[in-house]
């Protein structure tokens, strides 16, 4: 331990500048941060991160290389270091001297944004730094052991970058879309492959000095990456993801009557046809809510003529209090017109997660600032005198947000104008709400811990939802002093079924485009 | 007891051969000064012991134990100095030894003081700001101030002017007195005041291997005079190496000179002639060496 805090000592003393350069630039980070638009100018926010984070690597690869690990000439190498030691001494140097700046700065950002420091961040705040370290500096530490200059670690990171500029090149776009679960799975699988590789890559060069074959073990992890992206577009991983279920166990889905929101639509442009069906899906309990991820459609006409969307990415969601969506697709003009004769019927498979909604908590909000749950502070903003509103990221969280929360107003209480316009009340019975999905991770991989929450309420929904309301399509706004009822929700598992929705229109739906796009849309 | 034994060592670097089939043993105590041409594979063989790189094939013992020990704690007892090294040159030489001494348990700081005054170190200028020979000597007292039992010099002396040559050699002999020491040089008349051994290596080979005194004994130069013109009744013997007739005399280097044997063979072969002899200075061994490049011509690797 001797060794290695003497070694450290020569590390702090020989990097003196380079870490008072860090830690200002850390500084001037968390001041751009904390106040996004009154400190630098447009394009010196930009400037700040990027010194920040460079000087983060450029601190590294500096330190590691301290005492190369390439070649034969170094000093070090015939003096007597424990190799475990020397290791040990350049993690350390890069716990105090990286990540410890930047967790003071993170502390400072949370306290900024008026959420209180207690013990109970700790966690949070050391799995993020742990997120950081394995994400940012490990790959920065084992492509730094080496190559064994600055300017030679320089190339390698341009030679990466080319790499990953000729893996855009290549046509993903002909593959399906991965899905959120099956780019997860993905993302472990290839952490499951590349962390242990590099690890071996550091140990190697630290005890063994081979030079080549770590490099040809580093240079393999990085050829996993396009592995990976390639495996989550592929049905079994789509599958792992999402297992099928029997499709009655949460919901039915059923082709929805047209309403003024959601309506069944054909729309014709150039070469593209553009069909929207409403759905409404029936919840088999009050508490789910279902986010889908992904979809396709199937359709089926006369005499065995058939056709599918290919995956779909589809961001809808589905709770009972808000049953009704529209499924997009497109598919190619010629075939739309041909199926119009041809009574199509469509069944959807879904690829959804499911969350459960836990007891509803009300919260006051009547001062200026009020917690919700999950550390949740919410603080009111008034744009003019006697009229307070909660806009836009008018709510923050430490570090993550669970999987699911819903944030719900209703207008029994209601006492504010919601149009501006000196309308009387909502009558009660009306209700919004807000549902915002987290990581429900300790920590988010982001390096702000404040977690900003856009709170959008959406249209006021009716009391008896299937009766058109005058009030349907008036934007939701909440009031100081209304109570907020907060749903905490959580993962019970992402899963596909597939649902038939039936005949799904005829020919009398068909509109042209008056106005045809020059250039076609896609249904993703 | 051997500091260095080598067993059938090689090491290949792609399509060169930098070290063949070396069997080289070092006495504990003995100054061992290796030789030979630019290219002969001597540096490689110094990495190869300083565990550096590894080798192709074949077995290195470094004091007592395989030389995969000399690392990190295998260290304490080992000093090495290279011209090709790259020293910490952000460091003073006042840094370099204080950053050095906690490495080493027998670090001896009153030697370090002898070192320091002896070579006039300027301990407050930066290394980089040094002189090639004040770098070296601050290498060296980094190298001889904890006492090691095996001092392994790679070229220390190449490119210093003659003072601080000297100003070196005489600090080894003075301050590492016990040690053994390994010393690769092209510096031949310092070697040969100072060197108990030497061995001589040309293309990855370990030609000569003995003492200093042996190499002595055993080279002569002669000398063959003869009333007529030289004729060869035989061929000329392996021994005899950097042969050269000029009318009625010949001249060559005798590897395994002995007093009696050599003048009567030199006659079987020549015929009836003068003979004179005389000893080589480590110079002359090393060209003629050079010269001839074989090793059955250099005796072989006897100590």
């Amino acid at each position: 331990m001797k060794i290695v805090l003497h070694i450290l000592r020569k590390d702090f003393f020989r990097h003196r500048w380079e870490l008072a350069l860090f830690v200002l630039s850390c500084a001037a980070w968390a001041c751009q941060v904390a106040n996004p638009f009154g400190w630098v100018w447009l394009r010196e926010r930009e400037f700040v991160s990027v010194l920040f984070f460079g000087l983060w690597f450029f601190l590294i690869v500096r330190v590691i290389q301290g005492e190369s690990l390439v070649g034969d000439r170094e000093f070090w190498m015939t003096r007597p270091y424990r190799w475990g030691g020397l290791l040990f001494a350049k993690m350390l140097f890069v716990i105090l001297c990286v990540n410890l700046p930047f967790l003071i700065a993170q502390i400072l950002l949370l306290a900024h944004a008026g959420i209180p420091i207690s013990g109970h961040l700790i966690p949070g705040l050391i799995f993020l730094q742990l997120e950081f370290t394995f994400f940012l500096s490990f790959p920065v530490a084992v492509l730094a052991t080496i190559t064994e200059s600055l300017v030679q670690w320089g190339l390698a990171v341009a030679g990466l970058f080319v790499f990953s500029l000729m893996l855009s090149w290549l046509p993903w776009s002909k593959l399906p879309p991965p899905l959120e679960r099956g780019e997860n799975i993905c993302s472990i699988l290839a952490m499951a492959i590349i962390a242990p590789a590099f690890i071996c890559v550091v140990l190697w060069q630290y005890a063994r000095r081979r030079v080549w074959p770590a490099r040809l073990v580093f240079a393999g992890a990085v050829l996993v990456v396009p592995l990976v992206i390639l495996l989550a577009s592929t049905p079994l991983i789509r599958l792992i993801a999402y297992p099928p279920s029997n499709s009655k166990s949460y919901l039915q889905l059923s082709m929805a009557e047209d309403t003024q929101s959601h309506e069944r639509n054909y729309l014709r442009s150039g070469d593209e046809g553009n069909i929207s069906l409403p759905v409404e899906a029936k919840l088999t309990d009050s508490d789910l809510i279902l986010d889908v991820d992904g979809l396709r459609v199937f359709l089926a006409g006369d005499n065995g003529w058939s056709w599918h969307t290919p995956w779909l990415n589809n961001s809808i969601g589905f709770s009972k209090d808000s049953p009704n969506a529209t499924i997009e697709f497109a598919m190619p003009a010629d075939l739309a017109d041909q199926m119009k004769h041809l009574h199509p019927k469509a069944t959807v498979e879904l690829a959804f997660g499911v969350y459960r909604l836990g007891p509803p908590h009300v919260f006051a909000t009547t001062g200026e600032r009020f917690g919700l749950s999950a550390g949740i502070i919410c603080r009111w903003a008034e744009r003019v005198p006697g009229y307070a509103f909660l806009r836009g990221s008018g709510c923050v969280a430490p570090l993550s947000l669970p999987e699911a929360t819903e944030i719900r107003i209703d207008s029994g209480s209601n006492t504010c104008d919601q149009s501006g316009k000196n309308e009387p009340p909502l009558p009660a019975g009306h209700s919004a709400r807000h549902v915002e999905y987290g990581s429900g991770m300790p920590a988010d991989f982001d390096p702000d811990p404040v977690r900003k929450i856009s709170l959008d309420f959406g249209d006021w929904t009716p009391p008896i939802p299937s009766v058109q309301d005058p009030k349907t399509n008036l934007h939701a706004f909440p009031c100081k002093g209304w109570p907020f009822s907060v749903r905490m929700g959580f993962d019970e598992g992402k899963m596909r079924a597939e649902f038939n929705l039936g005949e799904i229109g005829n020919e009398k739906d068909v509109v042209e485009d008056p106005h045809p796009l020059p250039f076609s849309i896609r249904a993703d | 007891m051997h500091s260095i034994q080598t067993t059938a060592l090689n090491k290949r670097f792609r399509h060169i051969h930098a070290v063949r089939d070396v069997n080289l043993s070092i006495d504990k105590g003995s100054v061992y000064a290796l030789m030979g041409p630019n290219g002969a594979g001597k540096t490689t063989l110094i990495k190869l012991l300083m565990n550096l790189i590894s080798p192709t094939d074949g077995r290195i013992s470094v004091l007592g134990a395989d030389v995969t020990h000399v690392e990190g704690k295998g260290l304490e007892k080992i000093g090495y100095v290279s011209e090709n090294q790259k020293l910490p040159n952000w460091m003073t030489g006042a840094m370099l030894l204080a950053y050095c001494r906690p490495f080493y348990p027998s670090w001896d700081r009153s030697l370090e003081q002898r070192l320091v005054t002896r070579f006039d170190l300027p301990l407050k200028r930066r290394l980089k700001q040094l002189s090639r020979g004040m770098r070296m000597k601050a290498a060296l007292a980094c190298a001889l101030a904890f006492r090691p039992s095996l001092i392994v010099l790679d070229e220390p002396l190449s490119g210093l002017d003659p003072l601080v040559r000297d100003d070196l050699m005489e600090s080894l002999r003075e301050l590492a007195p016990e040690a053994t020491v390994l010393l690769s040089s092209h510096d031949l008349a310092e070697i040969e005041s100072f060197a108990s051994h030497v061995g001589f290596m040309d293309g990855g080979r370990l030609l000569l291997s003995e003492t200093m005194s042996g190499v002595r004994s055993r080279f002569r130069k002669v000398i063959a005079t003869c009333g007529e013109p030289i004729e060869m009744n035989a061929p000329q013997p392996r021994e005899w190496i950097d042969f050269a007739v000029e009318g009625r005399v010949a001249r060559w280097v005798e590897t395994a000179y002995d007093s009696e044997r050599s003048p009567a063979r030199a006659r079987e072969i020549l015929g009836p002639i003068e003979l004179s002899s005389d000893s080589l200075t480590l110079r002359e061994v090393f060209l003629s060496m050079a010269r001839t490049k074989s090793p059955e011509g250099a005796g072989g690797t006897n100590q």
